[in-house]
Parts: C-alpha cells; sequence; structure tokens
C-alpha cells in the first residue's frame, strides 16, 4: 500500500489538537507522555512528508521522523541560544507548522478528486 | 461453447490453485506465527526471578535464564526460514523483528527498573539544566561538550516539559528499544535504495541488529544522529542522483591505465543503486533541502556524526552516486563555522589532542590496548567483541564475492563501507573511533554480508538456504549477547545506587565535592552544575598509589583542595564493578578506601545501602 491512501492529514492534526488540549487541561500522567512523544518525534515531519509524494510508507515515515527530530532540534536550540526558551512558543510554532501541513496535504488531495 | 467452457474451467482451476496456494502460504505463516508468539511467551515467563545482583564479569549472560536464548533462537531461525519467501510476508517479518528489538533491548530495562549505563544519567542531567535554566552556558567547566552541541538536550527538555514529565528518566530506559528501532526502519530505508530484493534487505537488518554489539543507542545524541544519518543517506541515493557517469577520457585524467579507466567507468554504471533514478526529478530540490536540515540539526548536536556524514556523501559524490555535489562542501562549512564559532569553550579544554590526533593513525583504544590489566571475564568479552567484527568482516567480504559472481555490484555498500575508516586519520575520539568507524560501517557490512545467502535472485528459496541464514544468524547472535551485554556488570545503575544519588542531590549543599572512584554512577542527574566532581581513577597511577598508602589523609586532601564547601565521598556496586573488570585501580581498593574512611574519626557515613555507601568528610575537629 502507498503512504497516499493512508489518513495522515486527519491523523497529524488531531494529534495537534489533542496535545495542545492535554497541555491547556495542565493534567500529569502517561497519556500526556505518550500524546508529547508521538507528536513532536512524527508530527511536525509528517506534516511535511506528506507533501513530498514518496508512494512508500516506510521512506515517508523514517523521513517524517528524521525531519521531526531535527526540526525540533533546530527550533530549540534557537530557543536556548538566545535565552528565549518558551515551552508554550516552542509547542506552538510546531503546532502551528503541523496544521499547515496538514491543511496543505488535505488542499492538494481535494485539488487532485 | 467448447471455448467457454474450456475458459470457465480453466478459471475455475486457477482460482483453485490460487487458493491452494493461499492455504498453503497461511499454513506456512501459521507455523511461524505461533514459533513468534511462542517465543514471545518463553521470553517473557523465562524473566522473572532474574537476578542481577549475582551477574559475573561477562555481563548479563551469566544470569539470563535458558529460556531467553531458546525463545531467541526460536524467532531467529523463524525469521530465517520465512525470509527465503520471495514476496509478501512484510507484517510477519516485521514481527519477528520487532520481537528481536524488545528482546535485545528491553530486556536490561526490565529487569533493572533503573536507568542503565552511567553516561544516559549525564544526559538526563544536562536535559535537567536546560529544563531549570532555559538556556546553555558554553563557558561552564563541567561536560562543557554537551552544553557546546545542545541541539539534542533542549528538544529532550521541549518534551519534558511538554509532556509534564519531572525529568527525562520517565522515558530513557526505553531509549535502546526506541533508537533499534529507528535504526532498523533507516537501514531498511538505505538498503532498499541498493536492492529491488525485498529478502536481502531483511536479512541485511537483521544482521545489523544481530551485530551491533558497540553499545550506542542508549540515550544520547549519538543514538539520535546515527539514524538521522542513515535517513539522510538514504535520501541522498534515491533521490539525489546519479550524476552523470564520466567518460573513459575524463577519467584517464585521473588514472593511467585505459583499462582500470574502463572498468572504473563499468563500476559506476553497474554500482548504480536500484532505486534512483536515471536524472534528477524536479522534487530533487526539496530532498536536498531535507538533507540540509537533517544535517544542520546533527552538526548541532552531536560532534563525530557531521564528520561521519561529509565523509559518506564526499564517497557518493566522487562516484557519482549522488549529484548534488555540493552536499558534502556545504555540510563541512557549516560544521566548521559551529566549531570554531559556538564550541570556544569545549576547543580550549580539548584542542591540543584534537590537533595531535589528526593526521595520526588512531588506532589505540583503552578497550583495545588495556585488555592486560583486565578481569579474565572481561578480557573474554573484549575478545569475543574482536572475533565478532572479524566474522562480519569475513561475511561481507564473502558476500561481495558471491554477489559480484552473479553479476551483482552495490558500489555504494562499498564506499559506505569503506568511508568511515578514514576517519582513523582525523580523531581519536578519546580512544573510541574504532568503535565508531565500525559502527557507521555496519549497515554495508550487514548488507554485504546478507548477500552471501541472497547473492541474486534465483538463489536463498530452498532449506538449506534458510538453515545457513539461521547458522550464521545465531552464530552472530551469540557473540553479540557477550558482547553487547559484557559490560552489565558496571552498566546497571541499581536502585539502592540511584536512592544513594538521590540522598546526595537532596542533602549535599550548592559547591559539594563529590568524589567516587569511577563514573559508573549517577552522577548529575539532577542540579549538575550545582557541583564539583572528582574520579580517583582518573588521578595519575602515582597519585593513586599515594592515596591507597594513607587513605584518609589524601581522600581528605583531595576534596579540601577541590572544594570550599562541602565534600562526600561516594563508593557502590558499579564503580567496583568497573575497577575489578578493567583493573583502572589495584585490586580491592575500593574496598580498602572504604574501610580505611569508616574506621576514621573524620568521616561520618551519612548514607548506607546494600549496593552505596557515602561517606562525609568533617571538619576539623571530627564534629558532625
Amino acid at each position: 500500500m502507498t503512504a497516499q491512501g493512508r489518513p495522515w492529514p486527519l491523523v497529524i492534526a488531531g494529534s495537534a489538537a489533542a496535545l495542545t488540549l492535554a497541555m491547556a487541561l495542565g493534567g500529569h500522567g502517561p497519556v500526556r507522555g505518550v500524546l508529547a512523544l508521538w507528536f513532536f518525534l512524527t508530527c511536525p515531519g509528517m506534516a511535511i512528508a506528506g507533501l513530498l509524494d514518496v508512494r512508500d510508507v516506510l521512506a515517508e515515515v523514517v523521513i517524517a521522523i528524521a525531519l521531526s527530530v531535527a526540526i525540533g532540534m533546530l527550533l530549540t536550540l534557537v530557543m536556548v541560544l538566545t535565552h528565549t526558551w518558551s515551552t508554550g512558543v516552542a509547542t506552538g510554532i510546531l503546532v502551528g507548522l503541523t496544521l499547515l501541513g496538514a491543511g496543505a496535504q488535505a488542499w492538494r488531495r481535494q485539488v487532485r478528486r | 461453447m467448447v471455448r467457454t467452457t474450456e475458459a470457465a474451467s480453466a478459471s475455475i482451476t486457477g482460482r483453485l490453485r490460487i487458493s491452494g496456494v493461499l492455504r498453503l502460504a497461511r499454513q506456512r505463516s501459521a507455523i511461524h506465527v505461533e514459533l513468534v508468539v511462542g517465543a514471545l511467551a518463553l521470553w517473557a515467563l523465562s524473566l522473572p526471578g532474574t537476578d542481577v545482583g549475582a551477574m559475573t564479569d561477562i555481563g548479563l549472560v551469566s544470569v539470563l535464564p535458558a529460556g531467553y536464548f531458546v525463545a531467541l533462537a526460536m524467532v531467529t531461525v523463524s525469521f530465517c526460514l520465512a525470509v527465503r519467501a520471495p514476496q509478501g510476508r512484510g507484517l510477519l517479518l516485521t514481527a519477528h523483528l520487532l520481537l528481536l528489538i524488545a528482546m535485545l533491548h528491553t530486556t536490561p530495562a526490565i529487569l533493572y527498573g533503573t536507568l542503565r549505563y552511567a553516561w544516559a544519567w549525564k544526559h538526563v542531567g544536562i536535559i535537567d539544566y536546560i529544563v531549570r535554566h532555559g538556556g546553555v552556558d558554553l563557558n561552564i567547566s563541567e561536560l562543557t561538550a554537551y552544553q557546546d552541541w545542545p541541539a539534542f538536550f533542549s528538544f529532550m527538555a521541549l518534551i519534558v516539559k511538554a509532556a509534564g514529565f519531572g525529568s527525562a528518566l520517565a522515558f530513557a530506559s526505553w531509549a535502546p528499544a526506541i533508537d533499534n528501532l529507528l535504526f532498523a526502519g533507516g537501514v531498511m530505508f538505505v538498503v532498499r535504495s541498493l536492492t529491488s530484493d525485498r529478502r536481502l534487505a531483511w536479512l541485511t537488518v537483521w544482521i545489523f541488529c544481530a551485530t551491533n554489539w558497540v553499545g550506542q543507542d542508549y540515550f544520547s545524541p549519538q543514538a539520535t544522529n546515527y539514524f538521522l544519518y542513515l535517513v539522510a543517506i538514504g535520501i541522498c541515493l534515491r533521490w539525489l542522483g546519479p550524476a552523470e557517469t564520466p567518460s573513459v577520457a575524463t577519467l584517464r585524467r585521473w588514472v593511467r591505465s585505459e583499462r582500470l579507466a574502463r572498468g572504473l567507468q563499468d563500476l559506476m554504471v553497474r554500482g548504480r543503486p536500484v532505486a534512483q533514478p536515471s536524472t534528477m526529478t524536479r522534487r530533487a530540490p526539496a530532498f536536498a533541502a531535507i538533507v540540509m536540515v537533517i544535517a544542520a540539526a546533527s552538526v548541532t548536536s552531536h560532534q563525530l556524526t557531521p564528520f561521519m556524514l561529509i565523509l559518506s556523501l564526499g564517497a557518493l559524490v566522487v562516484f557519482q552516486l549522488c549529484a548534488v555535489r555540493g552536499l558534502p562542501v556545504l555540510i563541512a562549512l557549516m560544521t566548521a563555522a559551529w566549531v570554531f564559532y559556538m564550541t570556544i569553550g569545549f576547543l580550549k579544554g580539548n584542542l591540543y589532542w584534537i590537533v595531535a590526533s589528526i593526521g595520526s593513525l588512531n588506532i589505540g583504544s583503552s578497550t583495545l590496548s588495556n585488555l592486560g590489566s583486565a578481569s579474565p571475564g572481561h578480557a573474554f568479552v573484549a575478545q569475543i567483541s574482536r572475533l565478532l567484527t572479524l566474522l562480519l568482516g569475513v561475511l561481507a567480504l564473502g558476500g561481495l564475492l558471491r554477489r559480484r559472481r552473479h553479476g551483482h555490484v552495490e558500489l555504494a555498500a562499498v564506499l559506505l563501507a569503506v568511508a568511515p575508516s578514514l576517519m582513523v586519520w582525523g580523531n581519536a575520539y578519546g580512544g573510541e573511533v574504532l568503535f565508531r568507524i565500525y559502527f557507521f560501517a555496519l549497515p554495508s557490512l550487514a548488507f554485504l554480508a546478507a548477500g552471501l545467502v541472497f547473492p541474486a535472485r534465483r538463489f536463498g528459496r530452498s532449506w538449506m538456504s534458510g538453515v545457513a541464514a539461521a547458522g550464521m544468524c545465531l552464530a552472530l547472535l551469540a557473540g553479540m549477547l557477550i558482547a553487547y551485554y559484557g559490560n552489565e556488570r558496571m552498566y546497571h545503575i541499581s536502585k539502592d545506587e540511584v536512592r544513594s544519588a538521590q540522598y546526595l542531590v537532596t542533602h549535599a549543599p550548592r559547591g559539594s565535592t563529590l568524589v567516587g572512584l569511577t563514573t559508573d554512577y549517577p552522577w548529575g542527574y539532577r542540579n549538575y552544575e550545582y557541583y564539583t566532581y572528582l574520579q580517583i581513577s582518573t588521578l595519575a597511577p602515582t597519585d593513586i598509589r599515594k592515596l591507597l598508602a594513607d587513605p584518609v589523609a589524601r581522600t581528605a586532601g583531595l576534596v579540601a583542595r577541590a572544594s570550599n564547601g562541602h565534600e562526600y565521598v561516594v563508593f557502590s556496586r558499579a564503580q567496583a564493578a568497573d575497577i575489578e573488570m578493567t583493573g583502572g585501580m589495584p585490586a580491592h581498593s575500593p574496598q580498602r578506601l572504604e574501610a580505611a574512611l569508616r574506621a576514621s574519626p573524620r568521616f561520618a557515613e551519612v548514607y548506607r545501602g546494600p549496593d552505596a555507601q557515602i561517606f562525609k568528610l568533617l571538619p576539623a575537629g571530627g564534629k558532625r
């Protein structure tokens, strides 16, 4: 099965929304922990990798994880070097990027239909 | 009419044949499913009751129950028989691989119940620093390198905060399993660029997991960077090439012999990765940009990986397997800019040995060269590690020759196996460079070794091939268990050792000096910048001898010299194990030192547990 038929936009947008909600509610528990790990390690990259027409699920997933890690590293690096650290802002930027990518993927699918 | 009947009959026969094949395939798969489930159950049932405290110098294998080994053998044999099928079985093989990774890399976490390996605790400490300060201190004196290459730690700090965890300890124990899953995905991604034979790709990943003994998969920047390296290489092989193969006339500018030039050109043409398009696609700029983003993250988070990336990409560019020639140059510029602009604090203290090791043959290593003083068990582990490496090298050479005989030349695999070894002239990397070279060459070595079983598509379907693959994988795994788990006696941080470390961070005031024997203790996992750390085994041998001759006065002098506040001396099981195994200090040093401090009125024992003891230096006069 190619990556094209999979509901990635929905999954990553849902993950972004769920993490935002979990952080807003402020609870501490395993659900929030797993959600955060899942979101930061896969979703921002998946938002971009989904636009590449890779057509190979394994390739798309490894690129998505590598991109998520790389983008997360570079964003937080800038924050620690400039002493502008903010968990909320960093998460907000990554959630915004994810929603933008998910939206672009959904729009492209509509256009292709 | 007759034709219609014949067609219908043929259709029914065809369907029956297909359903028969499917049934047979299901039956054959069912055996493998049963073996996987059986191995999983056996593994899970065998672990309770394992006494990790009874571990000897050959590591975890000395206490693992027989059920563990039987389960590992079951899943390996099942995989090697299942992998022979030319198509399908992706889910089944994935299940085998997941179980292998779980058995190899979650077993220590399950048995110990604590984070394994003292350096992982230090990484937790750096993340704790960023969580508390929201920044880094490029001029800090302790663990400077981590502050100078902070991208991994800052990203983990974000996850810790966003997840609502107290610290990275919440997930760090599971990092080896997660990292090995990522490595397996990365290796598969690279290998599928080299071959369209899925059996070869799957066996490569299995061999990789069975020979990745160097232990760079713990919670660390290098583990994450290794995955980034694999993905960058995979993208280049699949989407950023090839360049136009140079003509023989062009090649003759570099090699004098026409025959050699023709051979080289033939190698470049035949050795192209199968997944590469004939020309660069319109998406190539996007993929090149992704490689640059990945490289930027690598440059800012790890010292060695960018250099390995430059060497490997450079080799691919030189042999026309990557058309974006500027990539290694850009990454080199980025690395130079980061090192010379951002890591001045680190360079100040380390430039002398970095410069000294450039151009030298850096094959010396603490682990390779000091076996004379090691315990017999530890020396045995080191010898098995060497044998395993040698065996893989021989298998890879055999696989290369066998595939070549059947017309397959994967030039990229050879280049990626050889390119990291150039690092031996670049940097000693604290005596570890040989291990790191092996680590980066491993995916290609595993691919070439797998070629011994699957030299071409028409080979490797017989039972004999399955048995040969199983024999090879079992032999490699046997070596892996000893080589990978061989240092567990000192890598295992027990619950009592963790409790003692918690005592220190809650009781030792800011500015205290913490003295230990070795690094094998959860030093600095919280508030790490509050303390000064001293490890006796790092002193000059003459100083160690003097200290052992007069333990109380010398230890008191040591801590008093280094601190203006409170001083603590920590003894623990893992530190003593390190000294016994490596011979880093004279025999029974920990016991002699501890007995002397306990008997002295100048030291008070403030923590005593089964695996750790902490003594506090009392002010002159002996008042507690």
